[in-house]
């Protein structure tokens, strides 16, 4: 799970990160009132969501006065940003962060992950001048530094002074450079964090470092023991099909094509995908049952996945291991059964039970075609999809 | 021959009292799988389908002898279960749980370097070898005792890829869903090796997914030491990567991990590519007949 810049820093800064000033701005009419306990009249403008690259995107501005920022507020909130980041319908904008301008004489990236090589923690730094942290490194690979820290010791004193002198830090700045590390570090832990990134780390004339942009992803799976976080998510961020899915307990993923699959298993919806693609067809999307596919649960998920508006077709590939597959075919066919303008769909059922599940949904009267042969099931299926997009 | 267990194998399970412990626990003794304890705490001395159960593994191991261990334990406890094997001196632990946190991932991997265990997942179907034993939830009527030995990392991939060598009749001396999280026990080239050895394994069958580094290691091993005939589907060929969300991602992984690259990696080695899931056991039995 992400969270939102402003959520990422106050968190941050309670394992004592520093980050700049700020209020944050849910309403125009929030504004006078808000900004009013930051010191000056210049502010940063950050637009709240769950991507980077705004600020080729516009979606964060310096402002030199209070009508400049209202006017920022009314014309941003409510609105979707679209960055590199984003799909082409962008992200919605529903909290501005509007922080105090710091002066920077050095400009850092930090992060932190779990390499899936070493299956360790590490983190990488590297200067970043005037440039990107993938510009910077292009020109010279050796600028990033990555330090492996052992989950038993934790990060350790030198390993932050090595990145400090290897970033060229003066003496007078590794403590406090060191310091920031050990906060961003201990949060990592502490939280469950999948990935922190700080880009950039700002050193400011006061002598300290600062977080000023922050990326940050939660272990979903340790959820249950941070409810704290677990509050803070922000499903207007998140693809809407994907989170009904996600309340059934379904996996979903959008995709770019028009045919609908409804698969059993993380593998298998790759599969489904590529067998389709190898036929000239195109996934509009998947929705993966898992393991556990009762009649209640293949139909809830059948009922999701046509509840998307770009199907032409779909396409149904179950394997049937512990499960027997005339239980996932009755599923299909209650489902099925309380369309008013059914989609053609064709199922590949293999393994427990396919015969008699193809029996069941070849005997339904339904608009189904139900094979054991994959192939010659995604050729129907993509020809299907071909003529439902023409009739159009 | 076979590897990691076979008819002899004497298994535990950690939570037999589960709803899926203990559906699958019933299911693998109808398959002649030798369960000879269960593990619950507060049910020590009581029996479930016929088997004992103790309050710890240690009490399991000292009474039983048993070998492996086959984990159904909640996520937020299974960290502690596949401690408790190790250091109950289990050798081979399958640990089926799906949702484990990664930091507790990372913690287990480092006390288990200390034991002379084997892990096989965490988010495993589990491992088969056909005829003698099954540990996990797999579907036993996909295989048959044979001669290829499969891996994958998720599920529904090894039992399509199963039944398809059990139609054409090869069978399988082994299968091994090494788990579909990013921290996980044995790897592909852990599997490869003793694949390798195993004289009963007459080829081998990889089945990969787009997304970390499994396949590319795979690759570099079998370049430089599997001598068995070896092939392989990586799925996710016509998949984009999901977008990018910063840049720590792509500053560690230096664009691995993508399904084409792999496909090239393990071709590279040697391996023969089979592009459509369909066509798994008929490439296999022409590399035999061929």
């Amino acid at each position: 799970m992400r969270l939102h810049e402003y959520q990422a820093k106050q968190l941050l800064a309670s394992f004592h990160g520093n980050v700049p000033k700020s209020v944050l701005i849910c309403a125009p009419a929030e504004t006078t009132n808000l900004v009013s306990s930051l010191p000056a009249t210049d502010w940063i403008v950050k637009a709240q969501i769950h991507a980077g690259g705004r600020h080729e995107a516009k979606g964060v501005r310096l402002v030199h006065s209070l009508a400049e920022l209202e006017l920022c507020a009314s014309q941003w909130l409510g609105q979707r940003l679209v960055t590199r980041q984003t799909t082409a319908a962008g992200l919605p904008v529903d909290a501005l962060l509007v922080e105090e301008v710091l002066v920077l004489q050095e400009l850092y990236y930090v992060s932190i992950l779990i390499d899936p090589v070493l299956e360790r923690v590490v983190m990488l730094t590297c200067a970043l001048g005037d440039g990107s942290v993938i510009e910077a490194v292009k020109k010279n690979p050796d600028q990033l530094m990555k330090i492996i820290i052992d989950p038993a010791a934790g990060l350790q004193p030198y390993q932050c002074r090595r990145l400090g002198f290897g970033l060229a830090l003066p003496e007078s700045k590794v403590r406090a450079f060191s310091e920031f590390l050990q906060a961003l570090y201990e949060m990592f832990v502490a939280q469950d964090l999948l990935m922190v990134e700080i880009n950039p780390l700002g050193l400011a004339q006061d002598g300290r470092f600062y977080a000023v942009d922050i990326k940050l992803e939660v272990d979903d799976n340790a959820l249950y023991r941070h409810p704290e976080l677990a509050q803070w998510r922000d499903i207007a961020q998140e693809d809407p099909m994907e989170h009904v899915a996600r309340a059934h307990g379904f996996r979903y993923r959008e995709m770019q094509g028009d045919i609908g699959c409804l698969v059993n298993g993380a593998g298998i919806a790759l599969a489904t995908i590529d067998i389709l693609n190898l036929h000239g067809g195109a996934a509009a999307n998947y929705l993966d049952v898992g393991a556990l596919a009762t009649v209640e649960r293949v139909a809830d998920a059948f009922r999701i996945l046509l509840s998307s508006s770009r199907i032409n077709a779909v396409l149904i590939n179950i394997f049937g291991g512990i499960v027997h597959c005339d239980v996932i075919a009755q599923g299909i066919v209650t489902a099925l059964r309380e369309q008013k303008q059914p989609v053609p769909v064709f199922a590949r059922l293999e393994g427990n039970q396919a015969d008699r599940g193809v029996e069941i949904l070849t005997g339904s009267g339904l608009n189904i075609i139900a094979d054991k042969d994959l192939v010659h099931l995604t050729k129907q299926v993509v020809h299907a999809a071909k003529r439902g997009a023409s009739t159009v | 021959m076979s590897i990691l267990i076979n008819k002899k194998t004497r298994v535990v399970v950690q939570d037999i009292l589960s709803k899926r412990g203990s559906f699958h626990a019933q299911l693998s003794l109808q398959y002649g799988t030798q369960i000879v304890a269960g593990v619950n705490v507060g049910h020590g001395g009581k029996q479930h389908v016929g088997v004992p159960l103790f309050n710890t593994v240690h009490e399991a191991v000292d009474k039983t002898e048993v070998d492996a261990s086959v984990i159904y334990v909640p996520p937020a406890m299974a960290a502690d279960a596949i401690i408790e094997a190790a250091d109950a001196g289990i050798k081979l632990i399958v640990c089926v749980t799906e949702g484990i946190p990664v930091h507790d991932m990372l913690r287990v991997k480092v006390v288990l370097s200390r034991y002379d265990t084997r892990l096989i997942g965490p988010n495993s179907p589990g491992i088969i070898t056909p005829g003698e034993c099954l540990m996990g939830v797999m579907p036993a009527n996909a295989y048959q005792p044979g001669r290829i030995g499969i891996l994958s990392r998720s599920g529904t991939l090894i039992y399509e890829a199963a039944l398809q060598t059990t139609q054409c009749e090869l069978g399988q001396s082994t299968c091994v869903a090494i788990g579909a999280d990013p921290v996980h026990g044995m790897s592909f080239v852990d599997c490869l090796a003793l694949f390798e050895a195993d004289r009963k394994t007459k080829g081998i069958i990889l089945m990969g997914e787009m997304g970390g580094y499994a396949e590319e290691d795979a690759a570099a091993f079998i370049k430089a030491t599997v001598r068995k005939p070896v092939i392989a589907y990586v799925a996710g060929t016509s998949v984009a990567r999901p977008v990018e969300y910063g840049h720590a991602y792509s500053l560690v992984s230096q664009n691995k991990g993508t399904a084409v690259g792999k496909c090239s990696a393990l071709e590279f080695a040697g391996v023969k590519i089979v592009h459509s899931i369909t066509e798994i056991g008929s490439t296999m039995l022409n590399l035999f007949e061929g």
